[in-house]
């Protein structure tokens, strides 16, 4: 076990929690944005509740677009705004608005095609019970769908673990830069490795709790 | 009382045009159960999808109780449909929602107390007699089961008028037969109009008051059950009844048939798959000094086969012939009864 005595445990677990709090932040909040403009796609699509082609093909453009910048590059290009709001481009703060804004679109994407997935006869048949659009979104399409949207919500979050790693290359903190920095550029391999060892952990119990939850949720 | 007037309505698609109601005006009356028959295709699911505005006509009017619902508000609409209970052929049922809570649905959504609504949910699931099912998923319910939630969930907030979209044809005989029990014994209890849309005719005949035919788009008949089935006029309406009447029983047939043919005797051959693609009975007719008619025949053709039954009248015959003939059946492997 000496070999484990070149990592700084009070790093790594400064690190985790770095990874940690970047990952869930994010997840939660391009969550909501992402449900919000997942169900405004839905709606406005052609033969949606609320068709509105102009709506619908401006905000799948933005979408589009901001899923087409390579992470790594939206990172730098948006590192002024960055500034703007958090007050510096540094810290695992600094790295919470390029997340969001790349995995909120993502999400907005897949929430739509969740919806699309609910059976248009039920649709139809609440439609035919008299119930209003509202109530259809909240009582019938989000509750039909929510298998589809938690396990969106879990690719997510293991695609947002990744990119938490590549914004701590460039001086975010979390175990990415732990990996980095300490790791690969001083030649250390245990911390290379343990600090891989963590984002696979992280990773493999996101994926284990959102197939529990799905299995839970999904009563077809 | 439910009106359509001149109801017309044509999709189009890019390269067609495709006149799906073609103006088609109805009556249906109070506590009536009313059937519109006809194919896929006829436009009968656009029809019924109009009565309650799923489907906006292009021209026309839909009056129930003197008021012209597609001239309606959205909000004023929305609060009409809840007056109208619909059910369909594949039940639309939410799977995340549990049974007792898929039928208050309706009761949410327009906003009644949870006091009253848990009050309304358990008489209609003893009204359509799923009690123990509550805490039950759609999914673990059989079609038979899963129409009856889908009835009470339709009847929730007590309707006037009950829409019914090929309701039983998902379902076998028998699960069909009992939810038409049920909706004969809701129009009793409850006084409900009904109006179904089906292409099986045996639906019609066991529930409905009157009915309508429709092809493409138009009524081409309408009228009472028992008029309809006594004396079909349209080619259609013909084609619906015989259809029905092809499976009643062969001693009918056999009676019938004596007392056409008095004398002489009456065979009934048949056919079975295997020799029913041979020419039998030209062979046989050519070797045999018997005279004979054919008087029935029913060829049954499905895919791959054929076979069938065939009823000769034999007469102008010696016994020795006679014997002849029976003897050439049984080589050809025709089996022969005496009628």
């Amino acid at each position: 076990m000496d070999i484990f005595n070149e990592v700084n445990w009070d790093q790594m677990l400064v690190a985790i929690e770095e990874t940690l709090f970047m990952t869930l932040v994010s997840l939660v909040v391009a969550v909501c944005i992402g449900l919000v403009l997942g169900i405004i796609l839905f709606l406005t699509q052609e033969k949606g509740l609320y068709e509105n082609k102009l709506v619908h093909r401006i905000l799948s453009f933005v979408v589009n677009l901001l899923r087409a910048v390579p992470f790594i590059i939206l990172l730098f290009i948006i590192s002024p705004f960055t500034k703007i709001i958090v007050g510096s481009i540094l810290g695992a703060k600094a790295a919470l608005p390029a997340l969001i804004l790349s995995s909120a679109p993502f999400y907005a994407r897949m929430c739509m095609i969740a919806l699309n997935e609910v059976d248009k006869g039920v649709i139809e048949a609440c439609l035919a019970m008299g119930a209003k659009p509202s109530q259809i979104i909240y009582k019938v399409l989000l509750p039909e769908s929510r298998p589809a949207l938690i396990s969106s919500a879990t690719l997510m979050a293991i695609s947002l673990v990744a990119y938490t790693a590549m914004a701590g290359a460039i001086g975010a903190g979390g175990l990415g830069n732990l990996a980095y920095m300490y790791g690969f550029t001083r030649g250390n391999d245990v911390v290379m490795y343990t600090a891989t060892f963590f984002v696979l952990l992280i990773v493999f119990v996101i994926q284990g709790c959102g197939d529990i939850i799905v299995k839970k949720v999904d009563k077809r | 009382m439910l009106q359509l007037k001149n109801i017309t309505k044509t999709f189009k698609s890019k390269n067609q045009v495709v006149h799906a109601i073609n103006d088609v005006s109805l009556t249906i009356e109070e506590k009536e159960i009313y059937g519109i028959i006809g194919y896929s295709g006829a436009g009968k699911s656009t029809l019924i999808r109009i009565i309650n505005q799923l489907e906006k006509q292009d021209s026309g009017s839909v009056i129930i109780d003197g008021e012209d619902i597609s001239l309606l508000s959205d909000t004023k609409l929305n609060e009409r449909r809840s007056q109208i209970g619909m059910i369909f052929q594949h039940f639309h049922l939410l799977w995340s929602r549990t049974i007792e809570k898929n039928i208050e649905l309706p009761l949410e959504m327009v906003g009644m107390n949870k006091q009253l609504r848990t009050q309304r949910v358990a008489e209609l699931i003893e009204l359509v007699g799923l009690q123990g099912k509550e805490k039950a998923y759609p999914n673990q319910l059989s079609g038979g089961q899963k129409q009856r939630v889908a009835i009470a969930r339709a009847l929730a907030n007590h309707p006037k008028i009950l829409l019914c979209d090929e309701a039983t044809s998902a379902l076998d005989p028998d699960t069909s037969n009992s939810i038409l029990d049920l909706l004969i014994d809701i129009n009793n209890k409850l006084g409900i109009t009904i109006v179904l849309i089906t292409h099986q005719m045996e639906v019609v005949q066991k529930v409905c008051h009157k009915m309508a035919v429709m092809i493409d788009g138009k009524i081409v008949e309408e009228g009472s059950v028992k008029t309809l089935f006594e004396e079909p006029k349209h080619e259609v309406t013909k084609r619906f009844v015989r259809k029905l009447s092809s499976s009643a029983d062969d001693e009918k047939l056999d009676k019938d048939l004596k007392l056409i043919y008095p004398n002489g005797k009456l065979l009934r051959l048949t056919f079975t798959e295997t020799i029913a693609k041979q020419p039998i009975l030209s062979n046989i007719i050519r070797k045999s000094e018997v005279s004979m008619s054919i008087v029935h025949a029913n060829l049954t053709n499905t895919l791959l086969s054929s076979f069938g039954v065939m009823y000769v009248h034999v007469y102008d015959y010696d016994e020795s012939s006679y014997q002849a003939l029976l003897n050439l059946f049984e080589q050809h492997q025709v089996s022969v009864e005496v009628v």
